[in-house]
């Protein structure tokens, strides 16, 4: 019975499946490429049978890490420190590849052991290069190609494999030549050591970080889970999921809700013939979680199939690999089973309190409850017939719509603060490193700087680093530095106190004040080293209020970036001749990427990745949310049949049914993108109130995010109306007329 | 009676549906039908009487023979949407109205790209005037009986000033009351307008309030004759049951056993038995 009764049904069954496969295809496709991400991670250092993995405290990321050099030696003096390596791990750009992993050993160190060559040789030598095995295919090479990273060549030397595949989706270079590559000199992500006795690991442990309380120590096995950013990306991984499941869920619940409605006198023949209401509540119960099982199951075998196909991609298959463990299989099918109860469960609910008696009476197809007063005729007043059905449609597609609204806002939100911060200072030239994928990476040699103040046509230069801070005290705050005579700093305006003079000071934002309750004379410890607050400043710009200012010097120091700038501001003497500068600026430094100021935030990396994060949850909102308009609108329309049959038979045309289900069903998304706008604006304004993170962001909706809403809100429409409506005007008007 | 001009024709007509089992619901139907009638198609349920209707209402195309409409023949129209809309009025079975839509909403359904908007409005008051419904005209169809629903039907069924109006089975759902009243505004309406009615019922009572009979059974015209007297039609009606039929059948019998074999001795009982008999035949 529970099965016929899905089956009766087979457009919506197929509808709703297709929704809740997509939302559990989303978790198992994004959790496996989070935890291959930590596998990756974890294979990464477990391989080289290190026992403890060193990175610098605070850091976001191992990649972001910085450690001195100084620091090897004194870890090798340690007690039960056996052997110590220094290892440096990066991204470099290369053909085709945007992220190819590099990583830096000593050819002569026990690390490099860990990557078995399969052909050719072992790294011996500079500008030498082995990648592995999956790199090989990827860039097509093989042992004696040259292969480009950035702007050097390397020689392959050898294809290597080592069963991780972040390892073996990249390439091994001398540390020496990783760390002028990545312009890290004297400096590495990471120490592996190894122990004389293993079983000492603890107290080692504690040694080390007792000595160096800027440094982190984490036991080999548990270093992924040590891993801020990706912990970022599992959250992320989740928090989409999520999105995707409620999407499903609501639509899943709307096709339990129908399939009882419609079945109302079927219900009170059942109860008339003696069912109890806990025989009709599992009736419908079972069929909400059969629904959902054999979703789940689908999904999961997208979500695999989803995960291999990406995998394949070239430009991504050396850092993406999903990877799928039965707890994640545990997970998809805890959360399938919820969803299935949760949109079952009111649905059973009301069909078992119905009266048998007013069951029996019921004569569905609604109508009743419309008032003759609504604007918009038909259009409105039908969707007004299923108010619940409408409601929860929009609630699906409102959510969907929502989260793209708020998070285009907190994008924009970046885009003007980073415009702010950048044209502030009045700056009229931005200046980051070329051909890197995350600003954080940015480091520019102060030589350059130098060399361009002294371009005609420039007026003058100033360079910037900064880098992210996080502690118990301030989890997440941006310090930069500047030179404290420089014209640039002027524009972080004293409201208290007064600005930088010497070292070991610092300013704060106001924002950053309040946040972490300090004061002018106040002390803060940052990157483990402590600050005294001289001023507090105000810019507007919610980054640099929410963040601090130390001096070039010591901030260069402390980000293990020496004698390096993360950013250029540049001014020029005639601002109509700006985009002159600016070219002569990149064609004689082809190391630099130079954007106008009010230009530069939306030329910056990390925006573009951030857009396209957007573009792509966008895509997974308008499908789900597409499916859920669809199986609405399919609904509405074969409840409708007969009244089509009518319609035709008073000589309406086809065309016409066609437009009336399509000016529907544009409306239901008109109205849900609406629902969505106002409920993105309120999440955007209600992420603001978060602690710390809260200041930082600063969503800014622009009059073209409404209208992006809105097309999507039409496009949503369009998906959703036009099967529905295709097949309401083929509808043959005799057959319509005799549909029961 | 006067000659009239024939309005609908069908010659032949057959329609089979079906991909698996045939069906053939017409099997050569042959019908005529003159301006100005009110007639009626009977004939038991499944013996085609709703397909005969589409046929002539232009609903689908017949699998073979003709439909002649207003001296049209029908497989020559290419646009049957426009021809329903201008020249077909349908009344259908209980439940034919768009539940969100008022009564005159309703009434103005077949007007969208016929009529001019000011029109219409003129129309459909003059429409629901002519049905009584004229306080009604704002309200849905949950709020009126069924006999007020099936009058809003027959409103919206003559908006366009069609050449016919059909109507399948348009008491169906209605108690003998309520179906009467229906029948009353038929009865108004082609007298009234001279509107040409085709009625499909399978209730004789109904049948008897129009002017002609065709019977249909498999497919086929059966029995084509006006409606006489009630007196006439009940021994017609008699005559067709099967009480009718074993009484015909024992006619011999039943005059020797009523001694009319002989002419003596004829009581008053079989005076009116001859009768009877006399008229069955
Ligand atoms: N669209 C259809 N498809 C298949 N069979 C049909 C269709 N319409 C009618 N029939 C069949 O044709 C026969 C006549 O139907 P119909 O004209 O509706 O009869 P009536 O109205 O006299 O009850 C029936 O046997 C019916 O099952
Ligand atoms: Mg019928």
């Amino acid at each position: 019975m529970i099965l016929r009764n899905l089956l009766g049904r087979k457009t919506r069954t197929f509808l709703t499946l297709v929704g809740i496969a997509i939302g559990v295809a989303a978790i198992v496709a994004l959790v496996a490429i989070a935890d291959g991400f930590a596998s990756g991670y974890y294979g990464l250092l477990s391989g080289s049978q290190a026992d403890l993995v060193i990175t610098q405290a605070e850091s976001f990321d191992m990649s972001v890490s910085v450690i001195d050099e100084e620091v090897g030696p004194q870890l090798t003096a340690l007690s039960g420190v056996e052997e110590v390596e220094g290892v440096i791990i990066g991204e470099a750009t290369t053909e085709g590849i945007p992220y190819f992993m590099v990583f830096g050993y000593d050819p002569k160190g026990a690390g490099i052991q860990h990557f078995r060559v399969v052909e050719g040789k072992e790294l011996t030598a500079k500008r030498e290069i082995i990648i592995g095995k999956l790199a090989a295919e990827n860039l097509k090479k093989g042992v004696g190609d040259t292969l480009r990273l950035y702007d050097s060549a390397y020689r392959i030397v050898g294809i290597y494999e080592t069963g991780a595949f972040f390892e073996e989706g990249g390439g091994v270079i001398s540390l020496a030549d990783a760390q002028a590559m990545l312009k890290r000199p004297r400096q590495v992500n990471t120490y592996t050591v190894k122990l004389r006795d293993v079983d000492q690991a603890e107290a080692v442990r504690q040694r080390i970080e007792r000595r160096f309380p800027d440094l982190l120590v984490v036991e080999s096995a548990n270093f992924a889970d040590q891993q801020l950013g990706l912990q970022f990306v599992r959250a992320f991984a989740w928090a989409l999921s999520f999105l995707a499941v409620v999407i499903g869920g609501v639509g899943m619940m709307n096709t339990t809700l129908m399939s009882v409605f419609e079945r109302t006198r079927e219900i009170g023949v059942l109860r008339a013939l003696g069912w109890r209401k806990g025989r009709v509540l599992a009736m419908i119960l079972s069929e909400s979680l059969l629904l959902s099982l054999l979703g789940g199951l689908a999904g999961v075998v997208l979500g695999v199939v989803a995960v291999k196909a990406l995998g394949r991609l070239p430009a991504v298959s050396g850092w993406l690999q999903g990877e799928f463990s039965l707890g994640l299989f545990v997970q998809a099918a805890v959360v399938t089973l919820a969803l299935g109860a949760t949109a079952g469960l009111y649905p059973a609910w009301w069909a078992s309190r119905l009266h048998p008696v007013e069951a029996l009476r019921y004569e569905g197809g609604g109508g009743e409850g419309v008032s003759p007063r609504l604007p918009g005729g038909m259009t409105t007043r039908s969707l007004f017939r299923r108010k619940t059905r409408t409601l929860l449609t929009m609630v699906g597609i409102g959510i969907g719509v929502a989260t793209v609204v708020a998070l285009v806002g907190l994008t924009d939100g970046f885009i003007d603060d980073f415009t702010a911060l950048a044209t502030g200072s009045g700056t009229d030239l931005m200046a980051v490193e070329a051909n890197i994928s995350d600003m954080a990476y940015s480091a520019i040699d102060e030589k350059v700087g130098k060399r361009i103040a002294g371009l005609s046509g420039v007026k003058s230069v100033s360079g910037t680093v900064f880098s992210v801070a996080m502690s118990e005290e301030t989890p997440f705050m941006i310090v930069f530095g500047y030179h404290p005579a420089e014209y640039a700093i002027r524009h972080f305006k004293i409201v208290e106190g007064e600005g930088l003079s010497a070292n070991r000071q610092i300013i704060l934002g106001h924002s950053a004040a309040e946040a972490m309750e300090k004061q002018v004379g106040d002390k803060v410890r940052i990157f483990d080293s402590s600050f005294r607050i001289v001023g507090i400043y105000e810019t507007g710009a919610s980054y640099e209020d929410s963040g601090g200012v130390i001096s070039l010097r010591e901030a260069q120091a402390l980000f293990g970036k020496p004698r390096q700038v993360g950013f250029l501001g540049i001014k020029v003497e005639d601002p109509h001749r700006v985009e002159g500068v600016r070219q002569r600026i990149e064609e004689e430094f082809p190391e630099i990427t130079v954007s106008l100021s009010t230009e530069f935030a939306e030329r910056l990396p990390d925006l573009q990745a951030m857009e396209a994060l957007v573009g792509g949850i966008s895509f997974l909102a308008v499908i789900v949310g597409g499916v859920g308009m669809m199986n609405t609108m399919v609904m509405s329309v074969f409840e409708r049949t007969r009244e089509i049959g009518v319609l035709r038979a008073l000589g309406w045309r086809r065309s016409k049914v066609l437009f009336m289900v399509v000016r529907e069903s544009l409306l239901l998304g008109v109205v849900s993108g609406l629902a969505g706008v106002v409920m993105g604006v309120a999440m955007g304004k209600a992420l603001t109130l978060l602690p710390f993170i809260g200041g930082l962001l600063k969503p800014s909706f622009r009059s073209y995010t409404f209208v992006q809403a809105l097309i999507m809100a039409l496009a949503l429409g369009m998906i959703g109306g036009l099967y529905p409506a295709w097949w309401a005007s083929r509808l043959h008007p005799i057959e319509a007329l005799r549909y029961e | 009676m006067e000659e009239r001009s024939v309005i609908v024709e069908t010659r032949d007509l057959v329609k089979v549906y079906g991909d698996g089992p045939e069906v053939r619901a017409l099997d050569g139907a042959n019908m005529s039908v003159h301006r100005g009638e009110l007639v009626t198609v009977m004939g038991p349920s499944g013996s085609g009487k709703s397909t005969l209707l589409n046929m002539i209402g232009a609903l689908d195309r017949s699998t073979s023979g003709r439909v002649v409409v207003k001296g049209e023949d029908l497989s020559s129209i290419r646009d049957l949407d426009a021809f329903r809309a201008q020249e077909v009025g349908f009344v259908f079975q209980l439940h034919n109205l768009i539940p969100t839509l008022t009564a005159s909403e309703n009434v103005e359904i077949p007007m969208h790209g016929q009529v001019k908007q000011r029109q219409r409005r003129k129309r459909t008051q003059e429409l629901l005037d002519l049905v009584g419904l004229i306080d009604r005209a704002g309200h849905l169809p949950s709020q009126l009986s069924g006999g007020e629903r099936q009058r809003v039907a027959v409103a919206r069924a003559l908006a366009n000033q069609p050449a016919i109006l059909l109507a399948d089975e348009p008491t169906g759902s209605l108690d003998t009351t309520a179906g009467r009243e229906i029948m009353e505004l038929l009865q108004k309406v082609n007298r009234e307008r001279g509107m040409t009615i085709i009625v499909v019922t399978h209730d004789r009572k109904v049948a008897r309030m129009t002017q002609r009979i065709l019977t249909l059974e498999d497919g086929r015209i059966v029995d084509d004759h006006p409606v006489q007297t009630p007196l006439v039609e009940d021994l017609r009606e008699l005559a067709r049951s099967q009480l009718g039929q074993s009484l015909l059948d024992r006619r011999g019998k039943i005059l020797k056993e009523v001694g009319l074999g002989s002419d003596a001795g004829l009581t008053e009982q079989g005076e009116y038995l001859r009768g009877l008999l006399v008229g069955l035949t």
